[in-house]
């Protein structure tokens, strides 16, 4: 095999790119459908923070390295996105553009994460997050103070304006489809197989020669890349953004949906993801008590579900194996 | 000039409460290799449960002791309930259940006592004295001295008796401590509740400064991170030194730069600690190895 083709090759594997395929094309033309109104809206901002989550259990979930600067890498995609898009440059490219400042920023993070140790690294997330949101909502020049910036003009695709909640949702489900098909591949390929092993026991990979340092900054390089990502859409759903949709609670209500998720598993952050933005939606409206629920809820999932939603699907899997092993059993006997 | 001197003058006094959080931060730290970032959500627990004792009646000496006292036994309850089952988990996870305290605590102030900024009255009179053109208030050296007092007790604590040199050891190795008869538990627990002392004394002494608001927690925590990392984490002495130079450096670039950016300089001085001098200014070189 060359290496050309090894080195695309973890991307092909049929099962999943079938699942990927049919799931995306199914669910951009049947949820709109379904969902209506304040609904719609829900499951757009469930498929952003989807994209966002899943770039942070690549951080977090993967390399086990504590960011909580998820949500200010979102912002800085999203106001990259619209700064560029406000000077004239076309579509498809300020979102390349958004993931690429935001992979750049992310970097930041992961070069210091060569150099520290992991419980350093929450450290410094949280100092880039601060940051990120002292320069937005101080440099009025640039990024309009508090006010925010708006975008001026709504991307279109296909001659099809993004401006509607129905005409946005196709494009937020097909990218959420296909973040979690990049984040599967990453985590079955022998690069996730690293970063599992990083995670577990860094003396021991590195003894196995496992590149410590590289990997880390690729893990944060690509999970920063999928913030960037999801601050474009983000940016693009509510054609306007301030320093208020990038603040450390969004960090944590990311983090949530990592831990919720479990193991590092990308369908269950896909699905922790979906069941927040719906819980958010609703605690918006008593803004403390919803402060209150997130806080006490990372620290009973802590305890009391250790392993999240993977372990609990886990756990499933193993009884209906179980189960129908003794019904097979039973039937070969009769 | 008096200008300068002024603004170290109320850095230094400023300095000495964030080193307390600082040094609080680091002790829980060397003991349990834990990263606490509820310690300035405590601080301002502190002086919340300290208004509400002066509210029920307590004159104001007994009441500011009760809050300090009342910080103590809430750090104690949050590591008894929520951190000691996480101990044999990897690291982050312990870490990130701070960060949900310091989240619950912050909410749950907000819907006791509301998001408006209450007054709690200062341990002295803020009239200052005018000293060459200077004013120094006497609430600014009550503040430094008892900051240094008990910074300056607990550092005889730590490095002079039994159980100090049990909570050393339990960060070097639990196990291997236990061994000698230490509990590392009783150990983790006692560093929380001196921790969350600390914390409450830091709290009731800064809040009359800077305003009773349950989202102050957090730029107290990050002062106090940042002065632990630049005193290098796990040095007490180091945390106090931190804490002095981070309140001057933020006193100056208030006066000077900008009083926008005033955390942004204390971000700032962190991340550089981190890339140049992982161990920080009186750190001990096993930190600096320690480092992958």
């Amino acid at each position: 095999m060359t290496s050309a083709v090894r080195a695309v090759s973890f991307l092909v594997p049929a099962r999943r790119l079938i699942v990927f395929v049919v799931g995306a094309v199914a669910c951009a033309i049947f949820l709109p459908v379904i969902f209506s109104g304040l609904n719609l809206l829900i499951v757009n901002q469930a498929c952003i923070y989807g994209i966002a989550a899943l770039g942070l259990n690549v951080i977090f979930g993967m390399t086990s390295l504590l960011s909580i600067a998820q949500a200010a890498l979102m912002g800085v995609g999203a106001y990259t996105f619209v700064l560029t898009a406000n000077r004239g440059i076309g579509f498809p490219a300020t979102v390349v553009l958004a993931c690429l400042g935001a992979a750049i920023v992310s970097a930041i993070t992961g070069l210091i994460s060569t150099r520290v140790r992991s419980h350093y690294f929450i450290l410094i997330t949280l100092a880039l997050a601060e940051t990120v949101t002292l320069v937005a909502a101080n440099d009025l020049s640039l990024t309009g103070g508090d006010n925010g910036v708006a975008l001026n003009t709504i991307p279109t695709i296909f001659g099809d304006s993004l401006v509607t909640p129905a005409a946005f949702a196709p494009l937020a489900i097909a990218s959420l489809f296909l973040v979690w098909y990049l984040a599967e591949c990453l985590r079955t390929s022998r690069f996730g197989v690293a970063l599992r092993a990083i995670s577990t026991d860094e003396y021991l990979a590195a003894v196995s020669g496992v590149a410590i340092s590289r990997y880390r900054l690729a893990a944060t390089v690509v999970g920063g890349a999928f913030a960037g990502l999801a601050g474009a859409m983000l940016a693009i759903s509510d054609a306007f953004i301030g320093p208020q949709n990038f603040q450390l609670d969004t960090g944590i209500l990311l983090l949530l949906m990592v831990v919720l998720a479990g193991g590092g598993s990308n369908t269950g952050t896909v699905i922790a993801s979906a069941i927040l933005t719906y819980l958010s939606q609703g605690l918006l409206t008593l803004a403390a008590v919803g402060e209150l629920i997130y806080g006490v809820a990372i620290v009973v999932l802590l305890i009391a579900v250790p392993d999240g939603l993977a372990g609990v699907g886990h756990l499933i899997e193993r009884q209906v194996r179980t189960g129908v092993r003794l019904l097979t059993v039973r039937v070969q006997n009769h | 000039m008096t200008l300068l001197i002024q603004t170290l003058a109320s850095g230094v006094a400023a300095g000495a409460v964030y080193a307390l959080i600082a040094v609080g931060f680091s002790l829980i730290y060397k003991t349990t290799r834990i990263i606490n970032l509820a310690q300035g959500d405590l601080a301002i627990l502190g002086g919340y449960l300290s208004y509400t004792y002066l509210r029920v009646g307590l004159p104001l000496p007994v009441a500011l002791i009760a809050g300090v006292l009342s910080t103590g036994v809430a750090a104690a309850v949050i590591e008894r309930v929520a951190l000691r089952p996480l101990y044999k988990r990897p690291l982050a996870i312990p870490i990130l259940c701070t960060v949900g305290i310091a989240v619950l605590l912050e909410s749950t102030m907000q819907l006791i006592w509301g998001s408006l900024p209450l007054f709690l009255p200062p341990v002295a009179s803020t009239t200052p004295w005018h000293v060459e053109g200077i004013a120094i208030t006497p609430l600014q050296v009550v503040m430094f001295a008892i900051a240094t007092a008990s910074a300056i007790g607990l550092l005889l604590g730590i490095g002079r008796t039994r159980i100090g040199r049990a909570m050393r050891g339990c960060a070097e190795d639990a196990e291997v401590t236990s061994l000698f008869g230490v509990n590392p538990d009783r150990m983790y627990l006692l560093a929380f509740t001196v921790g969350g002392l600390l914390a409450g004394l830091a709290g009731i002494l800064i809040v009359p400064t800077i305003g009773l608001l349950p989202s102050s927690g957090l730029n107290l925590s990050v002062i106090g991170f940042s002065a632990a990392v630049l005193g290098g984490l796990g040095s007490l002495p180091g945390a106090i030194l931190g804490g002095v130079l981070i309140s001057i450096l933020v006193n100056v670039t208030e006066v000077y730069v900008s009083s926008n950016y005033a955390y942004g300089v204390v971000y700032l001085i962190m991340a550089v600690v981190l890339l140049v001098r992982v161990r920080g200014l009186l750190g001990d070189d096993l930190e600096a190895v320690r480092r992958i």
